[in-house]
């Protein structure tokens, strides 16, 4: 029941209607609480995924108008190509 | 060819020179390139070019003599044996493109050397492309050199840059990622996790068991209103309705009126409106099961958790199609053969007319139940058509090497052959 209760913390005034865009960031977030933990949270498998899910969700920002939100997303893309760049020689087009 | 090759590095030494030109020599005519071996690589007007026809045809490459060297130096350049990694239809197919000149220049041909001394490697039409700084192995690429190839640095480098480019294309779909747990959240939020006086207080009823009565109720009613035999159908139609948004519309549409049995546009719209007016009721008792539904919270959970864990692991790793692997590296046509009549047939085609086999490249895979000892299950090889005193036979290569447990070449007869393989891959080449 732990994410029943973490939820109801996040959301203490939680409306019916989830925004698409609150719904990926809830995945990215629990996919980056979960991969920490695994012994994956260093491979590229990883970084790659995670650059999957903030071009998406950023998309999905856009989309909904939320700019400061895709602003700080679009940081850490970079953030993520350049982790890639670095430690995995991986560029993504 | 390891043979010619430690014999040029014996030449190296006993005739005090560098071993390097050797292997790759240097012409000064294009008269003199007639003579030089298919598939062989060579310097010409101060660029590296390799063989490619029996006449004086060949390509340029774009690394220096150099580079190839270091990328694929004598013995080791033959001697690539696959790692503890599950890639041996990969390996095996990288092995059978570089003993052919046309597939050994399509694999050269993902290499180009940067001005910092530095390696690209980029497949044809990929979405990615991995660099390698100048002087530096496999390892500062964070790759486990024990799940890597053994041997040439440049086998190694597309070994690597295969593998991140189907993990880019073929790893967890983020967008199927996401579009399930928005479903999921979308249950969980409109069953209210537990919230039921918030939910009480939205729909202005007075109490919890008024609420899960009234739930109840309507469910029924949704049922008997629309003619639908049992809570999952009731489901479905809930699904499709409330969440037309996520998918293709037309879709949407042939669901709802397969589950109707009708397509009425009164009818579709007059349920779209009801489902629209009491969503909320409907959750609770289709999507949440009113009476269990913590036992039901828990089963979305679960849900949750399998789509934010699966597929981050090495990816072309846990095995694959060859076929894949030629499609990835520019080659034709790729196709799997897995029934014997298909296989038997393409191994005739071959017998009739040998020259065929300079057209493809070829590995083989077994089935768990291999019949000969000396063959590996569920394994790949490289493939090759052999003639012995005038008998078709079939010569296979084992990705994994000279030191393995199964030896690394195994001649067969058809018979044998068809009695221990159970697939081909082929692909034309370029």
């Amino acid at each position: 029941m732990d994410k029943i209760e973490e939820n109801k913390i996040q959301n203490p005034n939680r409306k019916y209607q989830y925004s698409k865009f609150d719904s990926e960031m809830q995945t990215y977030k629990t996919f980056l609480r979960d991969i920490e933990k695994s012994d994956f949270k260093n491979a590229y498998t990883r970084y790659i995924t995670e650059y999957k899910l903030l071009k998406l969700i950023i998309e999905t920002a856009d989309k909904e108008g939320k700019k400061a939100e895709a602003e700080e997303l679009t940081n850490r893309l970079e953030q993520v190509r350049k982790i890639l760049k670095e430690q995995n020689g991986i560029t993504l087009h | 060819m390891i043979l010619q090759d430690l014999q040029l590095l014996l030449n190296a030494k006993r005739f005090d020179m560098d071993v390097n030109d050797l292997m790759v020599k240097t012409y000064n005519s294009e008269a003199s390139i007639a003579n030089v071996e298919l598939g062989e690589v060579f310097v010409f007007n101060d660029k590296l070019c390799i063989k490619t026809d029996s006449g004086t045809g060949w390509e340029t490459l774009n690394i220096s003599k150099e580079k190839y060297c270091e990328l694929f130096p004598p013995v080791e350049r033959y001697a690539s044996s696959q790692g503890y990694s599950g890639d041996c239809y990969l390996v095996a197919a990288l092995n059978t493109m570089m003993a052919d000149p046309k597939g050994k220049l399509q694999l050269l041909s993902c290499l180009t050397e940067n001005s910092d001394g530095s390696i690209t490697v980029k497949l044809p039409d990929s979405v990615s492309e991995i660099t390698i700084e100048n002087g530096k192995d496999i390892t500062s690429l964070g790759v486990d050199p024990q799940k890597c190839v053994s041997g040439a640095l440049g086998m190694q480098l597309l070994e690597y840059a295969y593998k991140v480019e189907r993990y880019v294309k073929d790893g967890p779909e983020a967008s199927r990622i996401c579009g399930e747990i928005y479903k999921i959240n979308k249950y969980l939020e409109l069953s209210m996790l537990g919230d039921w006086e918030d939910e009480c207080k939205e729909l202005g009823i007075d109490s919890v068991e008024e609420l899960k009565a009234k739930s109840r109720e309507i469910g029924e009613e949704f049922k008997s209103k629309y003619n639908l035999s049992d809570n999952n159908v009731a489901e479905s139609l809930l699904i499709w309705i409330a969440n037309a948004n996520m998918y293709d519309p037309a879709m949407v549409e042939e669901n709802i009126i397969n589950i109707l049995g009708t397509s009425d546009p009164n009818v579709i719209k007059e349920v779209k409106e009801y489902v629209a007016k009491n969503q909320f009721l409907l959750y609770d008792v289709f999507c949440s099961n009113v009476i269990e539904i913590d036992e039901y919270q828990e089963k979305l959970l679960q849900m949750a958790d399998e789509y934010n864990y699966q597929d981050v692991e090495e990816v072309g790793g846990n095995g694959g199609k060859s076929s894949d692997v030629f499609d990835a590296f520019g080659f034709k046509n790729s196709q799997r053969y897995d029934d014997q009549t298909s296989i038997s047939n393409f191994i005739d085609k071959i017998i009739a007319n040998p020259e065929l086999q300079d057209k493809y490249v070829i590995t083989a895979g077994t089935n768990f139940g291999s019949v000969d000892d000396n063959i590996a299950s569920n394994h790949a090889y490289s493939f090759e058509i052999i003639f012995e005193n005038g008998v078709p036979m079939v010569k296979v290569t084992n990705p994994w090497g000279a030191d393995a447990s199964k030896p690394q070449m195994v001649t067969m007869t058809i018979e044998e052959f068809m009695q221990n393989f159970d697939t081909l891959y082929i692909a034309e080449i370029p």
